[in-house]
């Protein structure tokens, strides 16, 4: 299905989730267009699943806005659920069923249902439809439940840590079904994982939670242009008073120093070069080490990279 | 040991699902003890009938009576005759079916009046003695002669100071089917007249009888009467003393303890939330990896499942025997819940399937049938079964001590063998039912793993079952319905073969003979509404573990509002199929008293099924308004519970207006205004839970 519109797929804006006391979602905004392929990553609580699940309407919102297709998430029509799929992170479907049954009881309730595509999916991802779905190992449940949210050909594919339990096979023909499913038909992906590789391999976006807001959200290759990390040589030890503006953090150790800097130009080396005395060798940081360093955590210890 | 202990104990009271069946409990107990101070008595004799408009009246205020009542309406009347100079004329009660009589003096004019009733089928002679102007109770024979074939039900009450003169004729009610004689004592004579009624079939003697002596000889020579099929007597007890020839007579007990009934419905429904507490706690426990890997882990939870059975059967027969109950019976009657628990628990963890399948079986049909009958119908049980009355009383020494060997022997055996049952069940259920307290998403892999069983062949869909469906509301609730592993239908025609089966053997295996028209019916129609009942629960119980995991299926193309409509729908067409079992239970019971059946009785029935099932249906939309199981529970339970205090308290305000029995016209008060409360209820649960379930939130 082609998408016609260019209006955002996915619309939040200011978005709160209260359970009790506890504020999970702290106002969220992000706005996901069509044909994007966006990875959603924090920690864990970070509020990934609820942010989701207050998306498809499955938890309902404490405050702010929250549209899909331009419809509010709370409201989701039959129309709206038609254009989409979804691939829970605790996924229970209905174990006394046949695989092969299972597929043609979802489709029931679609109108267009790609049987061809489900059952070659079935095949390459090797599921045998007679068994029951309760005989099935987690993975190949979370095999089944992805072919089930594909069936229908959405044009919003979301997915809630859908690889977690999958093998290295698996996970490369999910996310090669992935590329397939928005190269051919431009369609949008939003999905939840803590595999950062798998984020490099097919996201264009990237929206990082962090104690329930949004932290980042933009192109992964900017985040990767604009997140550095600084090692700082100094023919003698470097003074108390060392500092780099607008670093994450900075370490510093006698005559050498580390840091991770989230908006890097080139401007800023040749100022601390300069004022310091120093010399100044940038280095990038893949997607895991920009996540931990984001997350107040280093990502490469100091002394190992001094030996 | 102690500390582990603790810990187990811990466990319990750390889920609400399992305090709210305490509190139950604990209600259970309260109301146990409390019917030990109930002296009351029910009489188990057949009642003579009242139909239609009953009325109270006294001969004091006669002539406005007649002026204020519309007297082509009544069919029932009460009457006092105030002083013996009194002599209302009754001419006017042209439709009078039923009369009773309280005079102190039963005259010749009062006789004549009730013989002008040409539709009377049913009178209640009592006479107080009050007018004392003669020694003996006396009715002239001529005026049995003269309503001799209209009169079907007679019950004659003289007072304790007068004895029984002649009541010559008798053998002239040529109709009789019921008849009652209470006084200080009656003659020989009179009771040979009752000896050639010829249509006899109850009869009810209220006086005392010497076994040894000529009333023995006489009660004996009712053996052979061609029609009569019970004797109720008030010295029921004395039988043992009295000639073996004795016991051959169909006799049964005038009366039983109404706390002794009540004591044993609450024992039994006391035991039945204990093992419900263990059964829901050992079950989510062993079903976790700990069972298995923590040392010691079976043996603590043995202890403190042990401690808490003992402590309810410590309980229970306490109060059973406060109620008047010998403790031999009270401690069986207590273990009866417990034994076919764990008769049910033995045989699921059988290693063959027969007798998985025959054991689980037996299990739930023997428990349905003797538990329903106890706990629901122990009154009718009474009125049938005299050796359940002795039974409770304590005269079969030896079988009870055989029952409770056999009892204890099972119980021991499932605590015995509580650790291989935590192996096996940790082996072959990852499955957790749906009040466990554990979030896992481990299904039934290894039970599914073993390829198709019968169970799940037979649940199986044809693809062309499942065909998209244009959106018809229709089909997509029958979508819905597909997706639960629950048939209703093949459940019913289960149930219903079952039902027939429990009929053709009852009849077959002589159980017929010694109690015409007792057991097969009686078994039949409790088979049926407890099917009718059940099928109601599991219905709702699937929905509700179907809920559970509903969030990917929410996701499916259904609005809000149309996925909630089609899932009341789906409930309500699951639970409908309970009505089959329903309407064959009111057809049986309807062509079983054919006879003396009335339209007032059908529709009565009718509406009573009417609000019974609407009722079930408005608290099993509790599982789509409610998510959490323990909150259904208490929601169910308080609303049930309220919902009987409210009829219990009309029942009270109409049957107030009377002493004694409560009048046909008053039931049926009772009874629709009952129904009544409970279709207004259901309609404003099913309507707050609708609403409730619009709102809720399925991830």
């Amino acid at each position: 299905m082609i998408q016609t519109s260019t209006e955002p797929v996915i619309e939040i804006q200011a978005l709160e989730k209260r359970f009790g006391k506890e504020n999970v979602l702290q106002g969220i905004d992000l706005s996901i267009e069509p044909g994007q392929v966006v990875g959603l990553i924090g920690t864990n609580g970070s509020g990934k699943t609820t942010l989701i699940k207050c998306l498809l309407g499955l938890l309902r919102k404490s405050g702010g806005c929250s549209k899909v297709f331009g419809v509010d998430s709370w409201d989701l029509a039959e129309l709206q659920k038609s254009r989409l799929g979804y691939v829970s992170q605790e996924f229970a479907i209905l174990p006394w069923m046949k695989v092969e049954a299972m597929c043609d009881y979802t489709g029931a309730f679609y109108e267009k249902w790609e049987y061809h595509l489900v059952r070659r999916l079935l095949r390459e991802w090797n599921l045998n439809g007679d068994k029951r779905v309760g005989a099935l190992s987690v993975g190949q449940r979370q095999k089944l439940a992805v072919i089930l949210a594909m069936g229908h050909r959405p044009e919003l594919l979301i997915l809630d840590e859908p690889v977690a339990s999958l093998d290295p096979v698996a996970r490369r023909q999910f996310l090669q079904s992935l590329i397939e499913f928005t190269e051919q038909d431009k369609n949008t992906i939003l999905f939840s994982t803590h595999i950062t590789s798998d984020l490099e391999r097919v996201a264009s976006h990237l929206a990082m939670l962090k104690q329930g807001r949004i932290a980042y959200f933009g192109e992964l290759e900017s985040l990767k242009d604009r997140c550095k990390r600084l090692r700082i040589f100094s023919d003698q030890p470097l003074p108390k008073d060392f500092a780099i503006p607008g670093a994450i953090h900075c370490e510093i150790n006698e005559n050498h120093a580390l840091a991770a800097i989230p908006d890097f130009n080139y401007e800023t080396v040749s100022q601390i070069s300069s004022r310091w005395n120093v010399q100044v060798q940038v280095e990038d940081l893949n997607l895991e080490e920009i996540f931990l360093e984001l997350n107040g955590i280093r990502s490469e210890t100091n002394d190992a990279e001094a030996n | 040991m102690k500390p582990q202990l603790y810990q187990v104990f811990r466990t319990y009271w750390s889920r609400p699902l399992l305090i709210v069946i305490g509190l139950v409990s604990l209600c259970l107990t309260a109301g146990l003890f409390y019917q030990s101070q109930n002296n009351d008595n029910f009489s188990l004799s057949p009642q003579l009938k009242r139909p239609g408009l009953y009325k109270h009246a006294d001969s004091g205020k006669w002539k406005s009576f007649l002026k204020d009542e519309k007297l082509d309406e009544i069919r029932s009347l009460s009457l006092h005759i105030l002083s013996p100079d009194d002599n209302p004329d009754l001419s006017q009660l042209s439709e009078l079916e039923s009369l009773q009589i309280y005079a102190p003096n039963l005259t010749p004019e009062l006789l004549n009046e009730i013989q002008s009733l040409k539709k009377l089928t049913s009178l209640s002679l009592l006479d107080t003695g009050m007018g004392v102007t003669k020694t003996e109770f006396e009715i002239p024979e001529e005026f049995f002669k003269k309503l001799g074939p209209q009169l079907q039900e007679l019950d004659i009450i003289a007072s304790n100071r007068t004895p029984f003169g002649d009541i010559k004729g008798v053998e002239n009610l040529e109709n009789l089917e019921l008849l009652k004689i209470s006084g200080k004592d009656m003659t020989l004579e009179s009771f040979q007249a009752i000896k050639r009624l010829p249509r006899l079939k109850y009869l009810v003697i209220v006086f005392s009888v010497s076994l040894e002596g000529e009333h023995g000889k006489l009660l004996l020579e009712l053996k052979n009467h061609p029609t009569l099929e019970r004797i109720y007597a008030s010295w029921f007890r004395s039988i043992e003393d009295g000639p073996a020839s004795i016991r051959m007579l169909p006799l049964y007990q005038l009366s039983y303890s109404r706390g002794k009934v009540a004591g044993i419905q609450l024992g039994l429904f006391l035991m039945l939330s204990i093992m419900l507490i263990l059964f829901l706690q050992l079950w989510s426990l062993f079903i976790s990896p700990a069972a298995i890997v923590i040392p010691g882990y079976a043996i603590a939870h043995r202890r403190a499942a042990f401690v808490i059975l003992g402590g309810g059967v410590f309980v229970t027969v306490v109060g059973l025997m406060l109620t008047g109950i010998a403790w031999l019976p009270a401690i069986a009657i207590t273990l009866i819940i417990p034994t076919f628990g764990a008769m049910i628990a033995l045989a699921s963890q059988s290693r063959s399937g027969i007798i998985r399948g025959a054991g689980l079986l037996l299990g739930i049909s023997i428990g349905l049938i003797i538990g329903g009958q106890a706990t629901l119908f122990t009154g009718d049980l009474l009125r049938y079964g005299r050796y359940y009355a002795e039974f409770t009383l304590g005269d079969y020494p030896l079988f009870t001590c055989l029952l409770l060997i056999t009892q204890l022997f099972v119980i021991a055996i499932i605590l015995r063998r509580l650790p291989n049952i935590t192996r096996r069940i940790n082996e072959r259920y990852a499955i957790l039912p749906g009040f466990s307290p554990w979030d896992v998403e481990k299904q039934q892999r290894a039970l599914l793993s073993r390829g198709s069983s019968w169970r799940t062949r037979l649940i199986d869909f044809r693809p062309r079952d499942v065909q998209y469906h244009q959106g018809s509301m229709w089909k997509q609730t029958k979508l819905w319905r597909l997706g639960n592993p629950f048939r209703p239908l093949l459940f019913i025609v289960g149930m219903l073969g079952m039902a027939g089966l429990f009929l053709i053997g009852s009849v077959y295996g002589g159980f017929y003979q010694t109690a015409p028209d007792f057991l097969p019916s009686f078994l039949a129609l409790n088979f049926l509404f407890q099917t009718t009942f059940v099928t109601s629960i599991m219905a709702a119980g699937h929905w509700y573990r179907r809920c559970k995991h509903l969030e990917l299926e929410t996701m499916r193309p259904v609005g809000r509002k149309n996925l909630v409509r089609q899932l009341f729908l789906a409930l309500a067409i699951d639970q409908s199929f309970a009505i089959i079992a329903g309407l064959f239970f009111g057809f049986f019971a309807i062509s079983l008293s054919a006879s003396r059946i009335e339209a007032d009785a059908i529709y009565t029935f009718v509406f009573i099924f009417v609000a019974a099932v609407l009722w079930m249906y408005a608290i099993g939309t509790t599982i789509f308004g409610i998510k959490r199981a323990w909150v259904i529970w208490t929601v169910d339970i308080s609303t049930c519970a309220l919902l009987l205090a409210i009829i219990i308290r009309i029942a009270y305000e109409v049957s107030g207006r009377t002493k004694g029995p409560i009048a046909p016209y008053d039931q049926f008060l009772i009874t629709t205004s009952a129904c009544t409360i409970t279709i207004t209820a259901a309609i404003v649960m099913i309507t707050f839970m609708y609403r409730k379930a619009l709102q809720r939130e399925w991830g």
